[in-house]
C-alpha cells in the first residue's frame, strides 16, 4: 500500500485549484473606485443583499469591471466586432454612429497577432513533451483576456473625427448610459460603432459574465436592459434592413411600438435539445411550430437571432426545403406578390419552425404596408422573393444540397456551425494526419474528434463548428471562452478556464473535451482533495497559425473541409467542387 | 455529383497527361542522346537522387502542418506523379538492364518494392475509403478493440443468461465451440479485403443450423446473438481495410530511408571505384 502511495506521489503534483476571480478585469482596481461606482447610479439603487455570499456586488465589480478613460475620437468599439463587454458611461458621452457607417479602413481593426515563422518553426521543439503540459502564467498570445475582450484600449483614434461624422446619422450617450449589452449577452456581432466624443470620457466596462449576475440579483436592472433593447437594438436590426432603413425617427418609434417580439425554445437550447436526441425525436413534428403552411399571412417574421426551418408538405411528413438564421425574412414573398396581385391568396405556402431557440420580430401587415421600402421591394419581387422561387431560399444560379442533407444537417442542428469539419469519406483513408497536425499545432494533445454523424459519404467531425449561437458559452463563470473580436471563433482562455465542465456540458456538438491538465515535467496536477485539475479544450480554428486550420492543410486527400453550414451555398459549393 | 466527379477527373488527367509526357521526353532522350553520353548514367544517377530526397521531403512536409508550404494535398499529388517519373529515371539510370554487383541489385530490389508498394498505397487510398463508407460500421482504428470488447461482453453476457435459466446447453456449447473466439480478436483479414462473403455466409449457415436445436425461447437470443456476430464482421471489414491502409506505409517509408541511405552508398562506391568520374 506504501509502495502504491509512493508511485501515486510520483505521478501527480499537487496545485491550487483556478478560482472563480483569478484573472480580474482590472488588476489595478482599487477600493477608492469600488467605494465611488457603489455611490453611483445604477449600483447605489441596487440591494446588496441580494446577491448570494459568494458572489456580492462589490466582488463582481471588483473582478468583473475595469474603469476605462478615452480621448475624443477614440473608438470604443467597431460594428460588426465580438465583443464580451457592456459599457456604462460615468462622465462624458459617446457617439454611437448609426449610419452611413464609418469607412471600415479607418477603424483600424486590431489584427489577431499570428505566429512568426520563426514561432511556427519552433513547434516543431518547443512544444511540451507531455500533452496538455501546464506552463504557469504563460496563455497563448490570443488566449490572452485583454484580447478577449474589447477592453476600449484599442488605441485607434479617428482623425479629424467632426469631419468624419459629419452628416452621419449620431446617437450621444451621456453619463448613466449603457451599450454593448445586447451583443455582449447575445453573443452577437456589434451592430454599431460607439467613439469617445468628450475631452475626457470615462466608461466602466463589465465582462458579460459580471453583468450576467448582476442582471440575475438586480430585477431593476434586468427591466432597464430589456427596455433598452426595445429602444435601441430592435431600432438598430430594423434600420439595417433594406425594407425600414428609409424611415426617419419618428416612423422607427411607430414601427418599433407595432412589432411584436416572438421567442421561441430556451435560450439555452442545448439540454433540450440534448433530451429530444436521447429519445429520437429531433425530427420536424417535435419543433415549435410558427407559421404553418396554408394559414392565413398577417405579417413578415424577421429572425433576430436562431435558426428556422422552412419546410412544405410532403406526402404523410414535411420536407425541408431551407433552414433560415439571423438577417431573414419569413413570409415577405407571398405579402409582395398579393401587393402586385391581390386576386392572389395571401396564405403562407411554407410551414415556419423554430430549430431550438429563434428569436423574431414579427411585423403586422398594416405596419408592413405602411412603412415598407416599396421600391425595393418591387426591385427584389422576381429574383428572390417570389414564393416559387423562394421554395429553397437560394438565387436562381445556386445549386441546394440533396433534401436528404438538409433534413440530416437540420435534425441535428449543424447549421449553426460557421467552420464546420466536413469530411468526405469517400476520400478520407482514415490516416488520421489530421489528428496528429491538430495535435503539434495544440500542447500535443488534438482538439478534435474524427468522429460524428455520418450522411451518404459525408461526416460532421466532432470539432467545435464556432457557432454562430455558441450556447457553450451561457454558464461559463470566468467567462474564460469567448469569441475573438474580429472573425469571432469561439476559444478558451486556459489561464482563466477553471475546469467547471459547463460549456462541455452545454456544447450539443459533443465538441469540448475536459483534459487533465500536467506540469511540465508530466505529472498530473491534482487539488488538495487529489481531484485532478481539468481544463476544457475544443478545437480554436488555429487563429495564431498564418496557414491557417492545420487539419485542413495536413489532409493529403482533401477530404476535409472547414465550411460555414448556417447557409446552404457553402455546402453545396464544397460538394461540387470536390 | 455529376460535375464534381468530372472536375476531379480533369484534374488528375491533367496531372497524368504532363507525367505521361515527362516520362516520354525522358525515355526519347535516352533513346537519342544515350549512345552519344556513354556517361549519363552519372547525370541521371544525380537527377534521380535528387528525385529521391524530393519524394522523401513530402514525409517531412507532413510533420510541419503550421508552415505555409501550399496544402499536403497538393504535395501528394506531385509527390504521385514525381514518384511515377522516378520510374521512368530508374530505368533510364539503369540503362534497361538487371545491374551487376550485389549493392546494385540490393538497391534495384528495394526501388522496386518502395514503388510498388506507392502504386499499391494509392490504389487502396482511392478505392478502400469508398468501401468503408458502403461498408458502415465506421469506427477509429484506435477505438476499434475498445468496440470489439464491448460486443464481445454483450454477447458473452446474451449467453451467460441464457445458462443462468437453466435452459438448454446447446447455444452455450455452440457459443463456445463456433462464437466465442471469433470475438476475440479480428478474423477473416483476407476475406474482407477480398470482399468474399464466405465468412459470413458460413456464421449464417451455422446460426441457420444450431436455430433447429433450438428451444423457441432461445431464438429471440440467437437473433440478438446473430445481429452481434453481424456487427463484428462489419468492425472486422473495417479492421481489415483501415490496417491495410496504415501497413503499406510501414513497408513505403522504412524502405524509401533505406534507399536513401543505400544510394548515398552507391554514389561513395562508384566515384571510389570509377577512376576519372566526371
Amino acid at each position: 500500500m506504501a509502495q502504491s502511495d509512493t508511485n501515486l506521489a510520483s505521478l501527480v503534483r499537487q496545485a491550487e485549484r483556478p478560482p472563480r476571480w483569478g484573472e480580474p478585469l482590472d488588476p489595478a482596481m482599487g477600493e477608492e473606485t469600488l467605494d465611488m461606482l457603489l455611490a453611483s447610479e445604477p449600483f447605489s439603487q441596487m440591494d446588496a443583499s441580494r446577491f448570494p455570499a459568494g458572489t456580492p456586488l462589490r466582488e463582481i465589480l471588483r473582478n468583473d469591471s475595469a474603469v476605462r478613460e478615452y480621448a475624443p475620437g477614440e473608438i470604443v468599439l467597431r460594428k460588426d466586432d465580438y465583443g464580451t463587454s457592456a459599457f456604462l458611461v460615468l462622465s462624458g458621452e459617446v457617439d454611437v454612429v448609426i449610419r452611413p457607417e464609418i469607412d471600415p479602413r479607418l477603424l483600424g481593426r486590431a489584427v489577431r497577432a499570428k505566429k512568426t515563422f520563426v514561432a511556427r518553426l519552433a513547434q516543431l521543439w518547443n512544444n511540451n513533451p507531455e500533452p496538455e503540459g501546464w506552463r504557469k502564467r504563460s496563455p497563448r498570445a490570443s488566449d490572452k483576456k485583454s484580447a478577449a475582450i474589447d477592453n476600449g484600449k484599442t488605441s485607434v483614434y479617428l482623425q479629424d473625427y467632426p469631419r468624419i461624422v459629419s452628416g452621419s446619422q449620431t446617437a450621444k450617450l451621456g453619463e448613466g448610459s449603457m451599450f454593448g449589452e445586447i451583443s455582449a449577452l447575445s453573443r452577437m456581432p456589434r451592430t454599431a460603432t460607439v467613439v469617445a466624443a468628450s475631452p475626457v470620457t470615462r466608461l466602466l466596462e463589465f465582462t458579460w459574465e459580471g453583468l450576467r449576475d448582476i442582471m440575475k440579483y438586480d430585477p431593476a436592472l434586468k427591466a432597464r436592459i430589456d427596455k433598452i433593447y426595445r429602444e435601441n437594438s430592435l431600432k438598430a436590426f430594423l434600420s439595417n434592413h433594406p425594407l425600414f432603413n428609409h424611415l426617419d425617427d419618428s416612423s422607427y418609434k411607430e414601427l418599433c411600438d407595432a412589432a411584436q417580439l416572438e421567442t421561441y425554445g430556451d435560450y439555452n437550447w442545448s439540454g433540450a435539445y440534448k433530451r429530444l436526441v436521447k429519445d429520437g425525436e429531433t425530427s420536424s413534428a417535435n419543433e415549435p411550430v410558427i407559421v404553418r403552411e396554408g394559414d392565413y399571412l398577417n405579417g413578415i417574421h424577421m429572425i433576430r437571432a436562431g435558426f428556422c426551418r422552412v419546410s412544405r408538405k410532403y406526402g404523410g411528413g414535411e420536407r425541408t426545403l431551407n433552414y433560415i438564421g439571423a438577417g431573414s425574412v419569413f413570409g415577405f414573398g407571398e405579402i409582395a406578390n398579393h401587393w402586385q396581385k391581390p386576386g392572389d391568396g395571401l396564405q403562407a405556402t411554407h410551414s415556419l419552425r423554430s430549430l431550438g431557440y429563434a428569436h423574431l420580430i414579427f411585423i403586422p401587415t398594416a405596419a408592413l404596408e405602411k412603412f415598407a421600402n416599396r421600391e425595393w421591394a418591387a426591385a427584389e419581387l422576381g429574383t428572390q422573393l417570389l414564393p416559387d422561387i423562394a421554395d429553397a431560399g437560394l438565387n436562381e444560379d445556386e445549386e441546394a444540397p440533396p433534401a436528404a442533407l438538409m433534413e440530416f444537417l437540420a435534425e441535428h442542428r449543424f447549421l449553426n456551425g460557421t467552420k464546420s469539419m466536413v469530411i468526405d469519406m469517400d476520400r478520407c483513408t482514415r490516416c488520421d494526419d489530421c489528428v496528429r497536425a491538430c495535435a503539434s499545432t495544440h500542447d500535443g494533445n488534438p482538439r478534435f474528434l474524427r468522429h460524428g454523424p455520418i450522411i451518404d459519404n459525408l461526416m460532421i467531425a466532432n470539432a467545435c463548428m464556432h457557432c454562430v449561437d455558441p450556447v457553450c458559452m451561457i454558464g461559463c463563470p470566468t467567462g474564460a471562452i469567448h469569441r475573438t473580436s474580429f472573425s469571432g471563433e469561439v476559444v478558451i482562455n486556459p489561464a482563466t478556464c477553471i475546469g467547471c465542465t459547463a460549456c462541455a456540458n452545454n456544447c450539443p456538438y459533443d465538441s469540448i473535451r475536459m483534459v487533465e491538465v500536467r506540469s511540465e515535467k508530466g505529472e498530473f496536477l491534482v487539488d488538495e482533495e487529489f481531484q485532478p485539475i481539468l481544463k476544457a479544450t475544443k478545437c480554436d480554428f488555429c487563429v495564431e497559425q498564418k496557414s491557417g486550420p492545420a487539419c485542413v492543410n495536413a489532409c493529403p486527400h482533401d477530404a476535409l473541409s472547414r465550411t460555414n453550414l448556417t447557409r446552404i451555398t457553402p455546402i453545396a459549393h464544397w460538394l461540387r467542387k470536390n | 455529383m455529376a460535375k464534381k466527379e468530372l472536375e476531379l477527373v480533369r484534374r488528375r488527367f491533367a496531372g497524368l497527361l504532363l507525367t505521361l509526357l515527362t516520362v516520354g521526353g525522358l525515355f526519347a532522350a535516352y533513346v537519342f542522346f544515350a549512345p552519344l553520353f556513354p556517361r549519363h548514367a552519372y547525370l541521371s544517377g544525380w537527377v534521380f537522387l535528387a528525385v529521391m530526397l524530393f519524394l522523401t521531403f513530402f514525409n517531412f512536409r507532413k510533420k510541419i502542418p503550421f508552415l505555409r508550404m501550399g496544402s499536403v494535398g497538393f504535395w501528394l499529388q506531385v509527390h504521385i506523379y514525381v514518384g511515377m517519373i522516378s520510374g521512368a529515371l530508374f530505368f533510364v539510370h539503369i540503362s534497361f538492364s538487371w545491374p551487376h554487383g550485389l549493392l546494385n541489385q540490393i538497391i534495384a530490389v528495394i526501388f522496386a518494392i518502395v514503388f510498388v508498394s506507392g502504386v499499391i498505397g494509392l490504389w487502396i487510398s482511392r478505392s478502400f475509403p469508398k468501401r468503408l463508407t458502403v461498408a458502415g460500421f465506421e469506427t477509429p482504428f484506435e477505438r476499434m478493440p475498445h468496440v470489439r470488447t464491448a460486443l464481445r461482453k454483450e454477447a458473452e453476457a446474451l449467453v451467460l443468461a441464457g445458462v443462468d435459466n437453466q435452459t438448454s446447453p446447446v447455444i452455450a456449447e455452440f457459443f463456445t465451440d463456433k462464437i466465442g473466439l471469433f470475438f476475440a480478436k479480428p478474423h477473416n483479414l483476407v476475406a474482407h479485403l477480398l470482399r468474399s462473403q464466405s465468412p459470413q455466409e458460413s456464421h449464417r449457415s451455422q446460426f441457420a443450423e444450431i436455430r433447429r436445436y433450438a428451444k423457441r425461447t432461445e431464438l429471440d437470443m440467437l437473433g440478438k446473438l446473430e445481429d452481434l456476430v453481424e456487427q463484428k464482421h462489419l468492425l472486422d471489414y473495417q479492421y481489415a481495410l483501415q490496417f491495410t491502409l496504415r501497413a503499406w506505409l510501414f513497408v513505403h517509408i522504412p524502405l524509401s530511408y533505406s534507399l536513401l541511405i543505400l544510394s548515398v552508398a552507391h554514389i561513395i562506391v562508384v566515384y571510389s571505384f570509377s577512376g576519372s568520374a566526371p
